[in-house]
């Protein structure tokens, strides 16, 4: 079991390891001009960046910021989203009213909000919060609904038979069985609102990690641009490892297909 | 196990309630930490040198001094500066002659001074080696222009589109003999558009400050501006209408210290000079040293109050400053950007006003400066 | 007439809503209960709408011109996404040692922004439609992959060890159970990558666009146009409604009957 562990981790290695290899000879031959940096040369900023600030924060301050802004659309989403989502799938009268709307406004992508966010919200830390919230919006409510809509009817059949009211169906058998697929909305919820964040920081911010790829843009600084959108990959990977792990905690009857 | 999980999600309910808490305390705070002992003036500017006599004006400690306390706001462009405005987020501000003919038309706000001479920073470029730096001054009438018609005729033109810089090919072009449909136009945003051109796409690279300022450290010619092509480009100072016809004394006092800026702008350069790199660098985090905030001066003529009243001056119905927008505002009808009857509505609406220098004048002249 | 009526009493409930909603925004903006500058009355909208179907002005091109411009971008998108990501997952899900070599990368890379990926796009594929087709495809290339890979990793165990015994060989259990069984799943993945396609839209027109839909929206920012913003915005969605809605109906037939 460690063996296949330590190969698996082996090729990870090997891969990483292949494709900075790769970039590095490519830039080397200088096939790409001079445009694109080498990973050395990313590095560099990186370090570069770590010690001093830019435009007047440090790169923790940067990242805190963007955090704080994707968590708070977060966490505005599930607290909406989520409700919203159960109640469509348990109600079809909440569906059929709600649906036509959602299913209009859904495809509309985050930074399409970006015009009316400003009109709406100014330019403070709400329109940013509500870019990252229309993105996390939409699978809290695909998925609470999809989970809901697919309880087993035999499961609710029984507790009505056994006489429980409405509301003891949808709290004690509607609820549990739908968590799964909640959860699963969640993950995704959080990961797109975490890719949202650029989208957001293109509202007049001046900090964040969106912002530094909007800054390494307008200096013209490819290697910038490269840094940040490293730390937003490494970010979003992380968080989806993170909640993996939670669900794990949260779900143990659900089995993931990897393992 | 049913009761296990309620109390798991009233758990997870609770970190949710507790964590939105946290995120919705910060902006209080914010709004909280300016008193409200001096009335607050909202300015808005960009990473551009219009913005530095109300930036410098705050590193020196001078609103107290004009009775005023400024929120500094930024914005990376116009759009999103005027989309700020129509959500009341700020009060007066500078920008490009673009979005102010649009603010004034779509939202009826005033430009009420002219915060410096941008003709010959909204400028055309091309590489080291184009056919176009072959000739020069091909038109007799716009000797610094470069290139023959023949030179220009099919190439591809990066350029941000409905802007002073698309204005100004769209000159250039002319002066030429050409028209748009001569040439591709491709829409870009300027940043972008530096990487595009270096990576050798298009032929022509339609810039602005500062970002003609990179190009120009990559190695590239400039071959036209707005000035060359014979336009004027006048930078907007703006303010918001329901602000300004609820406050003109609040007006005042900021154009006071703006001019105060400008005036010392014109007077101590290399003392401005530093403030204008020390803005790009550490406020805006452009790596832009001081030679060339020395070149903005350079480039950017500034107007006194005297001069400034000079250009809003009426001489046969029309002042320069008028006249400036009325060219413009023919530009976007022939472009099919507004109706010939929005363009009438705008100029009728007599946006451009001198109503606040003049105020300021007299102030100055009742305190005896 | 009958159909109508069943359509109509099926219905009634979403559109009254739809109705209700309509009425709504049009009594907080024509009230002024919500400012004008924020959000412009629906029937402005409608008469854009039919305005901008034979007129270019003000933002150059006509509704129907950046509609077949952002399709024809998204399509080409998702063909690459499909053509690509599709047998990737597979091979992943399949392959143990190909998807510990692949999975690192594509795990940093995928909640990388499409947004982010404009300055690289344009030196690697020039302004034209490759830049904006390199940016639909690397959102549309998620879910083609991680739908194949699941699907092919819920191939039922059982069915290939019978096939081993009869001495199937592995490429033949790839291609004859492996994938067959993945077909449901894979093309759920094509629905939700066709709909990042077209959400993606948006971002790919901020590069070097002269027309479609996100370009529109960008116009109108530039000429503080919010109807031409909100016309924008709404075909969008309504596109993408029926997109989905046709997708899903397609998935229903091709998915029937396997699902026992």
């Amino acid at each position: 079991m460690i063996a296949i562990k330590r190969s698996n981790q082996f090729y990870n290695f090997v891969s990483i390891a292949g494709v900075l290899l790769l970039w590095q000879l490519v830039v080397s031959a200088g096939l790409f001009g001079k445009l694109v940096p080498s990973p050395v040369a990313v590095f560099k900023e990186f370090i570069d960046m770590l010690q001093n600030p830019i435009g007047g924060r440090s790169l923790f301050m940067h990242l805190w910021f963007s955090i704080k802004r994707v968590l708070t659309a977060f966490i505005t989403a599930v607290v909406t989203g989520v409700p919203l989502g159960l109640f469509m799938g348990w109600n079809k009268k909440v569906d059929a009213i709600v649906k036509p709307v959602f299913e209009l406004l859904k495809p509309i992508p985050p930074i399409a909000w970006i015009p009316l966010a400003i009109l709406w919200f100014g330019i403070g830390e709400t329109p940013k919060v509500f870019i990252c919230f229309v993105g996390s919006f939409v699978p809290c409510v695909v998925n609470s609904y999809t989970g809901m809509r697919y309880v087993d009817p035999l499961l609710i059949d029984m507790t009505k038979t056994f006489g429980a009211t409405r509301r003891q169906q949808f709290i004690d058998v509607g609820l549990p069985a739908s968590l799964t697929a909640v959860f699963a909305g969640l993950q995704n919820a959080l990961s797109l609102g975490w890719m949202c964040v650029l989208a957001a920081e293109l509202v007049g911010a001046r900090e964040g990690v969106g912002y530094i790829i909007t800054l390494g843009m307008d200096t013209a600084n490819p290697a910038m641009i490269i840094v940040g959108m490293l730390i937003i990959g490494a970010v979003g990977a992380a968080i989806a490892v993170i909640v993996r792990r939670i669900e794990r905690i949260v779900c143990p009857w659900k089995r993931g297909i990897t393992s | 196990m049913l009761k296990r999980r309620t109390g798991l999600i009233a758990l997870v309910i609770l970190i949710a309630f507790v964590l939105t808490a946290c995120g919705s305390s910060a902006p209080k705070q914010e709004a909280a930490k300016t008193p409200d002992k001096l009335p607050l003036v909202r300015a808005s500017h960009q990473p551009c040198m219009h913005a530095l006599p109300t930036w410098m004006g705050i590193e020196k400690g001078w609103p107290k001094d004009h009775g005023i306390e400024i929120k500094y706001m930024f914005f990376p462009s116009g759009a999103p500066q005027i989309e700020a405005m129509a959500a009341g987020e700020w009060d007066v501000g500078a920008m490009g002659t673009v979005p102010a003919l649009m603010a004034a038309l779509r939202y009826g706000t005033y430009t009420i001074a002219i915060s410096n001479d941008e003709s010959e920073t909204n400028d055309v470029w091309v590489r080291k080696d184009s056919p176009l730096l072959k000739t020069k001054g091909f038109n007799p009438k716009y000797p610094e222009i470069y290139g023959t018609p023949d030179d220009w005729k099919g190439k591809t033109i990066l350029t941000t589109t409905v802007s002073t810089g698309h204005y100004a090919v769209v000159a250039t072009l002319k002066a030429l003999g050409l028209t748009e449909k001569d040439v591709k136009i491709v829409n870009m945003e300027q940043s972008q558009a530096i990487a595009a051109f270096e990576s050798g796409q298009g032929d022509i690279l339609q810039l602005w400050a500062p970002f003609d300022y990179i190009a120009e450290q990559k190695g590239f010619v400039k071959v036209s501006s707005g000035k060359r092509a014979g336009v004027d480009i006048p930078g907007a100072v703006v303010v918001r209408k329901e602000f300004a016809d609820k406050n003109p004394e609040l007006v005042v006092k900021w154009l006071d210290m703006y001019m105060r800026g400008i005036e010392h702008m014109k007077k101590d350069k290399a003392d401005s000079t530093k403030f204008l790199g020390r803005y790009f660098r550490d406020y805006c985090g452009l790596k832009l040293d001081d030679t060339i905030a020395a070149k903005e001066f350079e480039l950017r003529p500034l107007y006194d109050l005297d001069e400034q009243l000079k250009l809003f001056e009426k001489a046969n119905g029309t002042s320069k400053v008028d006249k400036a927008f009325a060219d413009l505002a023919q530009f976007f009808v022939d472009q099919g950007r507004i109706k010939p009857e929005e363009k009438d509505k705008v100029l009728s609406s007599n946006f451009a006003t001198d109503k606040f220098l003049k105020m300021l004048k007299e102030q100055r002249a009742k305190q005896g400066k | 007439m009958k159909a109508l009526q069943n359509f109509l009493r099926k219905n009634i409930l979403s559109i009254i809503s739809l109705v209700v909603f309509l009425i709504a925004w049009q009594i907080i903006t024509v009230y002024e209960i919500v400012p004008r500058r924020m959000l412009v009355p629906p029937t402005e909208v409608v008469e854009l709408f039919f305005d901008k179907l034979n007129n270019p002005d003000p933002d150059g091109a006509t509704l129907l011109a950046h509609f077949k411009t952002s399709i024809t971008l998204a399509l080409s998108g998702f063909g690459l996404a499909m053509i690509i990501g599709v047998p990737l997952g597979l091979l992943m899900g399949w392959y143990q040692r190909f998807d510990n070599l692949v999975r690192p990368i594509f795990e940093v890379m995928r909640p990388i922004p499409p947004i982010a990926w404009i300055p690289l796009a344009i030196l690697w594929f020039g302004i034209g439609l490759g830049a904006k087709s390199f940016i639909i495809w690397l959102s549309a290339f998620v879910p083609c992959v991680i739908n194949s890979y699941t699907g092919i990793k819920l191939t039922d165990p059982v069915l290939v060890r019978v096939a081993r015994i009869f001495g199937a060989t592995d490429r033949e259990i790839f291609f004859k159970i492996g994938i067959p069984s993945a077909v449901p799943m894979v093309f759920t993945g094509l629905r939700l990558s066709l709909n990042s396609a077209w959400m993606t839209l948006v971002a790919a027109e901020l590069l070097a666009a002269t027309e479609g839909l996100g370009y529109m929206i960008q116009m109108g920012r530039r000429l503080l146009r919010p109807d031409i913003i909100v016309l924008g915005m709404l075909t969008i969605g309504l596109v993408g409604a029926i997109l989905a809605g046709v997708l899903g109906k397609i998935e229903q037939r091709i998915t029937m009957g396997r699902r026992m």
